[in-house]
């Protein structure tokens, strides 16, 4: 009995929690910029008093890592899992960089949460370097299968390459997506070009 | 409300002004970190009252916004140089190298801007906006070498150039704030790809 009670007080927090952080989503889709949310804002959105709020989270951040978590890591570990490990040629590649796209374009507003957070506060900053980092050792190795293969760019370290390949196509996505005078199919294939070569040297 | 500064810039005026930027400039330099500069400190290195810097500047922020246009300036020095010569792959690499140059010079300004961009609005937009500064500059030149033959045709070179400033001002904070020796030779991957990505895959060794 006293078991059962405990799962049922475990999952009415999680629901609260949940609503919570999809609050804060909703806000954020909605153009609430990150630093001017307040613990007040999210509280009335949820439908709580602030006081509550604190029951459930210490503060805003946390919330935030919760959506960065739940939402942009599961997808990039889902992505970084199947991330350059097959060799489909050219058009397997493009197909993947897609995906990326795709993930970075839904959740482009909690990565901007996450990139503006990350500003000034160095948990934020930590789990957002987390996130790229979690691509950079896939995409080296797949580089440095490709370099042993002929294929890839001669006399170049794959681990740096792999670096500057990431944070560029996390920058030039985040920005992009979110700038409506950039056109993303040219954008997509200028970023597909550089992945093209590093992979398949052309 | 809002403090007198209409357009009355006097000679003098303008010095102590540049004097309280340039504290900032110094105490940034000694590697205070923004969060424990204040303006007690600033007037203090400036050598004036903390009353009368209020004449000045509204807050700490306005300073760091107004030493963040010196970073932007000399930014635009460096692509200013661009217009007159013509692009080859060693020019890009001197210019990589300058590029870089500015960066280290201005590291602590850019870390401060980075750490108060949360709080403070203006210093926000220009810290987003700096690393665009270079952008339309480096499409022209992509496309200048491309209508002299010295490069082949290739992508959209406006977004050409914004990937490849993008990626370059990325790995170099990313490098700056976090492990300044792998700096050098991430410039070198960045300068190769830089390279490929304007004049083609290298066959031949150059």
């Amino acid at each position: 009995m006293a078991n059962q009670n405990t799962d049922e007080q475990n999952s009415y927090r999680a629901d609260v929690e949940q609503n919570i952080a999809d609050s804060l989503l909703y806000l954020l889709n909605n153009g609430s910029s990150w630093g001017d949310l307040t613990v007040e804002d999210i509280a009335t959105q949820a439908g709580i008093k602030r006081t509550l709020f604190y029951v459930y989270f210490p503060d805003k951040r946390s919330v935030l890592l919760k959506l960065g978590h739940d939402l942009i890591a599961t997808t990039i570990e889902g992505v970084s899992e199947g991330w350059l490990v097959r060799d489909e040629g050219p058009e397997g590649l493009r197909a993947e960089l897609e995906t990326w796209l795709r993930t970075q374009d839904e959740f482009k507003m909690v990565s901007k949460a996450l990139i503006e957070g990350s500003n000034s506060d160095p948990e934020i900053r930590a789990f957002w370097r987390g996130l790229s980092r979690s691509v950079i050792e896939p995409t080296s190795d797949r580089i440095a299968r490709a370099q042993a293969a002929g294929h890839g760019p001669e006399g170049l370290s794959a681990g740096m390459l792999a670096f500057c390949l990431i944070l560029m196509t996390e920058k030039v996505t985040f920005e992009g997506l979110l700038d409506s005078s950039v056109e993303k199919a040219p954008m997509f294939e200028a970023l597909f070009g550089f992945w093209r070569y590093a992979l398949y040297g052309s | 409300m809002t403090p007198p500064t209409a357009n009355t810039t006097t000679p003098h005026r303008a010095e102590v002004k540049a004097q309280i930027v340039a504290a900032l400039a110094a105490l940034l330099e000694r590697e205070v970190r923004w969060a424990e500069v204040t303006v007690d400190a600033i007037a203090a290195e400036a050598g004036i009252k903390r009353t009368l810097f209020y004449n000045y500047f509204k807050d700490r922020g306005e300073v760091l916004a107004e030493l963040g246009l010196e970073v932007r300036d000399a930014l635009l020095g460096i692509s200013s140089d661009w217009v007159g010569t013509t692009l080859s792959p060693e020019v890009l690499k001197q210019d990589l190298i300058r590029y870089i140059e500015v960066q280290q010079k201005h590291s602590q300004i850019s870390r401060a801007m980075r750490d108060a961009s949360s709080s403070e609005g203006a210093v926000r937009e220009l810290w987003e906006s700096l690393p665009r500064t270079m952008i339309p500059l480096t499409a022209d030149r992509i496309i200048k070498a491309r209508s002299e033959g010295s490069a082949p045709p290739g992508p959209d070179p406006h977004l050409l150039a914004f990937c490849l400033i993008l990626m370059t001002a990325r790995v170099t904070f990313e490098c700056l704030f976090n492990n300044p020796s792998s700096l050098e030779p991430v410039l070198q991957t960045a300068h190769a790809v830089w390279q490929m990505s304007i004049y083609g895959a290298p066959n031949s060794s150059d």
